[in-house]
């Protein structure tokens, strides 16, 4: 494993009383799928907000690619190339599938003032957008206004959308829930897929079965704190995690 | 041509100037505007004390009330455009009051009594009287909209849909919402202030009443009448209720509760307006079969 592309140092983040992240710290390395785990309310999708800047933490730091990044916008964020996913699916409803495609291929026009008067339904980008659309498996869908796909098609789309950015780190937050099993196999060759092309990937699961066999290592959280990390044997194998997820007495709630 | 239609088919333009503009900001970037008269009043009354008391020229004058009208928008939009939706409209209510209030109590813009005498359009030194104005306001709705159409084409309107549809996706894709509302806002505000210069050479006196709540809820029924965010709509919409209180004048004392009607009922039957979405007058839809789009 290279150096690594994001690290996140003593990472902690307060709304009111309700401390939502604990003094957390991980890293993920260039090239690496990293499952973030956790019971609900654990404090994953909160971390994953703190990186992609929607949320700005009252505590540590976020280096991402060489930078301190903790406190930036998520527009900045998708610049120095983050993409993401949402656990509750965010298309653009009244644009068609291309035209969500290509809103985040303007994502290197926005800021500039001449580039972004320029037009945007050009061929080079109806091209770009038809090559992520194609590599989701959506070309079928391509004019289709996005509002009408279902759950399955609208998570493979913000994938196309979150690889429009060219990210160096994907975040993907739940996006095999609400799917049945063939359309979770689909979603995970294709994540397979895009770690080749050298993305690194953090993945928030709640289904442990995916998470281990995706993940080339794994942090678990509990109630905002760091509860294991490592390989996904020696997290299963950790008392604490299996407390966590399964209960003291032996009461299953959430696998 | 006979000059009732004339005047109000100039008229009838004039707001379809103004409704272009808030298209720009609530159909396209989906940011309700409720006070959008008081942009179209500041553009009317920046002509009108450049002409009088500054004894300027239409040309000049004009071009000084659009940039005038686009710098207060800027101003306004700022602190407005941090707010939420719904906030949003109760701001943008406060700012047309409060222009309003400065145009009626300051003895500078003419007070109650407004301001009269303004002089007629002009263009290479002919005096442009009903036929030549109508013809001059038709010109400034073409020029508004092809600059819409291009607005609609290029990068930054195409940022201003993704801020419509979803802020916290936009975002992460690289938009800034505050630079695509505040663009949308300032644009929209500067087609309202080219009609409000418009307004002033048209009816050469104008007051602050013309300028009030009850225009900017006249303006966004022509938006929503005719399709929130579509090309056509806001010309259709200004046609439809600029010729209606004219066919139905014994009726113009109701013309308020006619149009809260028309927005009830389009609201509850054609939320996408006569030319929005899947209503049976949507040519665009009948030409391409679920082909959705950005418009």
């Amino acid at each position: 494993m290279n150096s690594a592309l994001v690290s996140v140092k003593n990472l902690s983040i307060q709304f009111g009383g309700l401390k939502a992240v604990d003094n957390v710290s991980f890293e993920i390395g260039s090239g690496e799928i990293l499952g973030l785990l956790g019971p609900n309310g654990a404090g994953k999708t909160t971390c994953f907000n703190m990186i992609s800047g929607v949320y700005k933490p009252t505590g540590g730091e976020i280096w991402f690619d060489g930078r301190r990044t903790d406190g930036l916008p998520p527009h900045k964020m998708a610049s120095l190339g983050v993409g993401r996913t949402f656990q509750v699916v965010k298309p653009f409803g009244g644009l068609t599938v291309e035209e969500n495609v290509i809103v985040a291929l303007g994502m290197k026009h926005y800021g500039r003032f001449f580039a972004s008067w320029r037009f945007w339904n050009t061929k080079e980008s109806r091209d770009r957008a038809a090559e992520l659309i194609e590599m989701v498996g959506l070309a079928k869908e391509t004019k289709m206004r996005a509002g009408l796909l279902p759950l399955g098609n609208l998570r493979k789309l913000e994938i196309a959308r979150a690889m429009a950015l060219a990210p160096k780190l994907l975040l993907l937050d739940e996006c095999f829930s609400g799917l049945r099993h063939e359309e979770i196999s689909v979603i995970e060759d294709l994540i397979l897929d895009i770690r080749k092309q050298g993305v690194s990937i953090l993945l928030i699961e709640h289904n442990m079965r995916v998470a281990m066999k995706m993940s080339d290592r794994i942090v678990v959280l509990d109630h905002g704190r760091l509860l294991a990390s490592g390989l996904p044997a020696e997290v299963t194998k950790n008392p604490a995690v299996i407390e966590a997820y399964l209960g003291k007495g032996g009461n299953s709630d959430v696998a | 041509m006979n000059s009732y239609i004339v005047n109000v088919g100039t008229l009838i333009i004039i707001q379809a100037i103004a409704a272009y503009g808030l298209n720009i900001i609530v159909g396209n970037a989906g940011q309700i505007s409720l006070g959008h008269a008081a942009f179209v009043g500041i553009g009317a009354y920046s002509a009108a004390m450049l002409t009088t008391a500054a004894e300027l020229s239409f040309w000049p004058s004009l071009v000084i009330s659009v940039l005038i009208v686009g710098v207060i928008g800027l101003l306004c939009g700022l602190p407005s455009l941090r707010v939420r939706e719904d906030f949003l409209a109760i701001t943008t209510i406060g700012i047309n009051f409060i222009v309003v209030a400065v145009f009626q109590y300051t003895p500078f813009f003419g007070g109650a009594l407004g301001i009269g005498g303004i002089p007629r359009a002009t263009i290479f030194g002919t005096v442009l009287k009903d036929n030549g104005f109508f013809a001059l306001c038709l010109a400034a709705l073409v020029i508004v909209m092809i600059l819409c159409r291009l607005f609609t084409r290029s990068w930054t309107g195409l940022s201003c849909f993704a801020i419509r549809e979803d802020e916290t996706a936009a975002s992460s894709m690289g938009v800034s919402p505050v630079r695509a509302k505040l663009i949308a806002f300032v644009l929209g505000t500067m087609a309202a202030g080219l009609a409000g210069v418009l307004y002033s050479h048209f009816m050469r006196f104008i007051n602050a009443d013309s300028f009030s709540f009850t225009f900017s809820v006249t303006l966004l029924s022509i938006v929503v009448a005719g399709g929130l965010g579509t090309f056509w709509g806001p010309l259709l919409g200004a046609v439809i209720l600029g010729i209606l209180p004219e066919v139905f004048r014994p009726l113009v004392d109701y013309r308020m509760f006619l149009y809260a009607a028309i927005l009830l009922l389009m609201i509850r039957f054609m939320p996408g307006g006569l030319l929005g979405g899947s209503t049976m007058l949507s040519v665009k839809n009948l030409m391409k079969k679920n082909r959705g789009g950005a418009k």
